[in-house]
């Protein structure tokens, strides 16, 4: 499942770390932290991308003075809710399992469920690929072989490593033995 | 919590394990007493402000302080790194190895998994080595002589030639998939390898992996944000002490 991305832009170490205390419970997240600056704002975000932003009413009020309006959704701290901000953190006063309902809350309404449990077993067609990957064989041996083209195979290759998270060439070879898929002695 | 010179050793292992780690890279033997930080180190010869800066980036993921660290001589980080290699390549290498050979199933068809394991890993080991070889024959040695050649104003017209064509930032983007093949063992370990009958030794290989994993990361953290930056520094500094020509060539 893809996480979502949140970033925390903010000064008060204090603020910080007691945020990322509680974002460490949601699993649905991840999250990075960056400190406030005026000139690099929007840079800043555009770089980390997030698909939420948690920030001060400091940042929210000088988005709103520059007319700079992101597309990310905020969820805004401070210690009083005067704009009535949607999504709200006081850090005066809201105790954890307020800001953790708050933050579920603000997921459950904007992002969808992931669907069901993806099927992370491999398909047959996969497990072709895998058994010649494993063997030994380049992209294009292997396109060559199933008579597909060299960017088929590279999607399959990565579909599988997304699916099985094993990244090297040779932990595949161990996969595919360990699995049956090949036999030991087909690799030298 | 930061760890000063004032802390007594003891107390400072006893509150983090991990310092024990950079100790023994120092191979500084156990038997504290009472004694500081400060005192212990001054015992061994080791230089206290580097000691506490290696044992503060251990003890907190957080706390890395690249300033404070690139002040100190380069000579210092790279006899450290190499201390570092001789206990991967000494000790936990050959722990872990000795512990996959000891597992067992209890048929013949499984006993492949322990092959292609033991095989895996074997690989594993190969590229770690001859990554620590060519760091300690190349990279090394010639960051050395960089150190060097800036305090002496004072380089091999050789030396000079080779560093306008191999530079300290081409070893960053050298760093090899050591680092996967390490997450792969894991992960293969953790969801696909068949529990052998003594699966137990599974949980302390998985628990020595991830340990070392750590410690991979804490070393190439010190490479690629202290000495190859310094290193770049340097390499700098000497091209522009050979366009005002205030360097000497032997």
């Amino acid at each position: 499942m893809n996480k979502i991305k949140v970033l925390i832009i903010n000064n008060s170490y204090v603020i910080s770390s007691g945020l990322q205390n509680i974002l460490n419970e949601i699993a649905e997240i991840t999250y990075s932290n960056i400190e406030f600056n005026e000139k690099n704002l929007l840079n800043d975000v555009a770089k980390f991308n997030p698909e939420l932003l948690i920030i001060n009413e400091l940042v929210f009020k000088f988005l709103k003075l520059e007319k700079q309006t992101t597309t990310n959704l905020l969820i805004v701290i401070g210690d009083e809710n005067k704009e009535s901000h949607k999504y709200f953190i006081n850090t005066l006063n809201d105790n954890k399992s307020t800001v953790i309902s708050l933050i579920r809350k603000c997921i459950t309404e904007n992002f969808e469920k992931p669907t069901k449990i993806k099927n992370e077993s491999l398909s047959s067609r996969e497990n072709e690929i895998i058994k010649y990957v494993a063997i030994g064989f380049t992209n294009q041996e292997i396109a060559d072989k199933l008579f597909i083209s060299k960017y088929t195979v590279i999607t399959h290759r990565k579909n599988i490593t997304n699916k099985l998270n094993i990244k090297t060439v040779s932990g595949l070879t161990v996969y595919a033995i360990l699995n049956n898929i090949i036999d030991i002695n087909d690799v030298n | 919590m930061i760890i000063t010179k004032d802390y007594k050793m003891g107390d400072a292992i006893l509150h983090d394990p991990k310092i024990l780690t950079v100790l023994t890279r120092f191979n500084v033997k156990l038997g504290f007493g009472d004694e500081t930080i400060e005192q212990i180190c001054v015992k061994n010869n080791i230089n206290v402000d580097f000691f506490l800066e290696l044992a503060n980036t251990f003890h907190d993921e957080n706390y890395f302080t690249e300033n404070k660290l690139k002040s100190f001589s380069l000579q210092l980080i790279v006899s450290y790194l190499i201390n570092s290699h001789k206990i991967y390549v000494g000790n936990k290498i050959p722990e872990i190895e000795e512990l996959i050979n000891t597992l067992k199933y209890d048929n013949e068809q499984d006993a492949k998994n322990i092959i292609v394991l033991k095989k895996f890993f074997s690989g594993y080991k190969d590229e770690l080595i001859n990554h620590i070889k060519h760091e300690e024959l190349n990279v090394y040695p010639y960051i050395l002589e960089l150190e060097i050649g800036l305090k002496n104003k004072k380089v091999s017209e050789t030396f000079f030639e080779r560093m306008l064509v191999y530079s300290a930032s081409d070893y960053r983007d050298e760093h090899s998939d050591v680092e996967l093949k390490l997450f792969d063992l894991k992960n293969i370990i953790i969801k696909y390898l068949p529990p052998p009958i003594n699966f137990e030794k599974c949980n302390v290989i998985l628990n020595k992996l991830f340990k070392l994993d750590e410690d991979l990361k804490n070393h190439s953290k010190l490479e690629e944000r202290i000495l190859v930056p310094n290193a770049i520094k340097i390499e700098a500094e000497l091209k522009k002490l050979k366009s005002e020509n205030k360097i000497d060539f032997i």
